[in-house]
């Protein structure tokens, strides 16, 4: 099933099909969650109705990582078996990141602004998503600067690749700085468990965002594969 | 016998290498010049010349970085240029044994050179002498990381024709664990024990870097190749 | 619609709030516009081309 969608031209016929339904879930489920955002959830006893802020923020963290870890397995993918489908992946997905991670350190000093009382902390987790942001950003950068295509595509997976590995121990790294610099970091949810009714629109808005993040890619990956047509068509008429 | 013809093939390219860096001489030059030079101009930055005593670790680390990273990047440039790194993988030199040789290279020929200009470091910065030798035995455990990632981010760049720059936006994310152990390791001597002091950690670093560099470094070197 | 009224009349909260909101969502909807309309121009482009190949 897998390799027979592998080829990207039957992939772009399903991708036209499936491109509109992914949209509207994403629109449906956007409109719910949001009326149990703001209608259909309490206030937390501790932040007061700041915490609405964490049912967009902590889908956006999530999908920050969860594309990362996207990218990495497609660049694994595409070193490993040399596939365009999984570059093409790959190259589409790294701005979608670096805009869930832009998202998720925005919200984030917004929501820190009247919890913790300042826009930016050194703390462990801020700083491995500033990381992981400059990450992306590099990425991307490396995804437009070679002129040949392929070859951005290899030296970019080869990069994600070396991110993966690097990651935990940055991750790791900023942790024990942070501590040293900081007498206790701040847990965000003061209560390990969370009230069903704040995990209602927590979990509806993580899968409109997840929805949102399946159509954008398929419009990215459908602009993808109608460039290498035009690139080949051009190709074929200089010689 | 397959070990032994590796071992072989590295001895050869580091001599190789170390000869070209003979030749021209002004790059050891022109590195130690700019460290020192970096290392000044960061000190009339600060009014108050206590703060240089708190923050030298710092200042030596990051003019350490961007020196290293402008070094790397005419290093392996010259070699590609005039079609000799195609030429080693045409001989039968592996990848990985040409990346090593000329880290190996790096290292010797321009880092250790560096470990004697720190002492001038000691002299401006009004450092102790006991914190200076625990500087000089950061430098020497951190640096073979540092020039394992500079030879990779120079691989990254060699194709490019311009914006050369984008080699350091790529890779100073990867700096970030060294930055952070170097500089916040203490002296030698305020803690005896081994475990609290982060020379072990460097030395960790090391082996997670060379592997991946090594791997990551065959991957490029096939693709620049092709 | 308590929790709303409440959320509406929480003054500084609100505006933090409401601020976040706009700003996620500005970034998700301008990703989202952004990559439609590389790929509405991409795909003319496409179409331009093989009339002028049918053409020749």
């Amino acid at each position: 099933m897998i390799f027979n969608l592998a080829n990207p031209l039957r992939f772009q016929r399903l991708i036209e099909k499936i491109e509109p339904i992914t949209l509207n879930i994403a629109i449906t489920l956007l409109l719910v969650g949001l009326f149990f955002c703001f209608f259909g959830s309490p206030p937390d006893y501790l932040q007061g109705e700041t915490v609405r802020i964490m049912y967009i923020h902590v889908p956006c963290a999530w999908f920050s990582l969860m594309i990362y870890s996207i990218i990495a397995l497609c660049s694994i993918f595409s070193i490993v078996f040399k596939h365009t489908l999984a570059d093409l992946i790959s190259r589409s997905c790294a701005p979608i990141g670096a805009c869930f991670t832009l998202a998720t350190l925005l919200s984030g000093s917004i929501w820190g602004k009247p919890t913790w009382g300042t826009w930016w902390v050194w703390d462990a987790r801020l700083t491995s998503e500033l990381v992981l942001l400059v990450i992306y950003l590099g990425l991307i950068i490396i995804n437009n600067a070679y002129e040949d295509k392929s070859k951005a595509d290899r030296y970019s997976s080869i990069l994600a690749i070396i991110g993966i590995i690097n990651l935990p121990i940055i991750k790791w790294s900023v942790d024990w700085w942070s501590t040293l610099h900081q007498p206790a970091s701040i847990s965000k949810f003061s209560s390990p468990s969370i009230d069903p009714s704040m995990l209602l629109p927590l979990f509806i808005m993580t899968f409109s965002f997840f929805f949102f993040f399946i159509s954008i890619l398929l419009v990215r990956v459908r602009g993808e594969i109608i460039q290498r047509k035009i690139e080949v068509i051009r190709f074929n008429r200089t010689v | 016998m397959g070990k032994y013809k590796v071992k072989l093939d590295v001895f050869k390219l580091v001599k190789r290498e170390i000869r070209i860096m003979l030749k021209n001489f002004s790059i050891i030059y022109s590195f130690s010049t700019f460290f020192l030079i970096a290392s000044l101009i960061f000190v009339f930055s600060v009014n108050d010349i206590s703060y240089v005593k708190i923050f030298y670790k710092s200042i030596v680390w990051i003019v350490l970085i961007f020196s290293i990273m402008l070094v790397s990047e005419n290093f392996l440039n010259e070699d590609f240029n005039d079609g000799s790194l195609k030429e080693l993988q045409f001989l039968g030199f592996s990848e990985e044994s040409i990346v090593v040789s000329k880290s190996i290279a790096m290292w010797v020929m321009i880092m250790i050179p560096m470990l004697f200009l720190v002492p001038f470091v000691f002299v401006f910065f009004q450092i102790t002498l006991y914190e200076l030798i625990s500087l000089v035995i950061t430098l020497f455990l951190a640096t073979p990381s540092l020039t394992l990632i500079s030879i990779l981010s120079s691989l990254f760049s060699v194709q490019l024709k311009r914006n050369k720059i984008i080699q350091f936006v790529i890779i100073l994310p990867f700096f970030v664990p060294m930055i952070i152990f170097t500089t916040s390791t203490g002296t030698l001597f305020e803690s005896n024990n081994l475990k609290e002091n982060q020379f072990l950690i460097l030395i960790g670093i090391f082996f997670i870097t060379l592997p991946v560099c090594l791997m990551a470094g065959r991957l490029i070197m096939r693709e620049i190749n092709k | 619609m308590n929790y709303f009224l409440n959320f509406i009349n929480s003054g500084d909260h609100f505006s933090y709030v409401l601020s976040s909101y706009l700003i996620v969502f500005f970034i998700i909807f301008l990703i989202f516009i952004l990559s439609n309309s590389k790929t509405k121009k991409l795909e003319k482009e496409f179409v331009n081309l093989i009339k002028n190949e049918e053409k020749k």
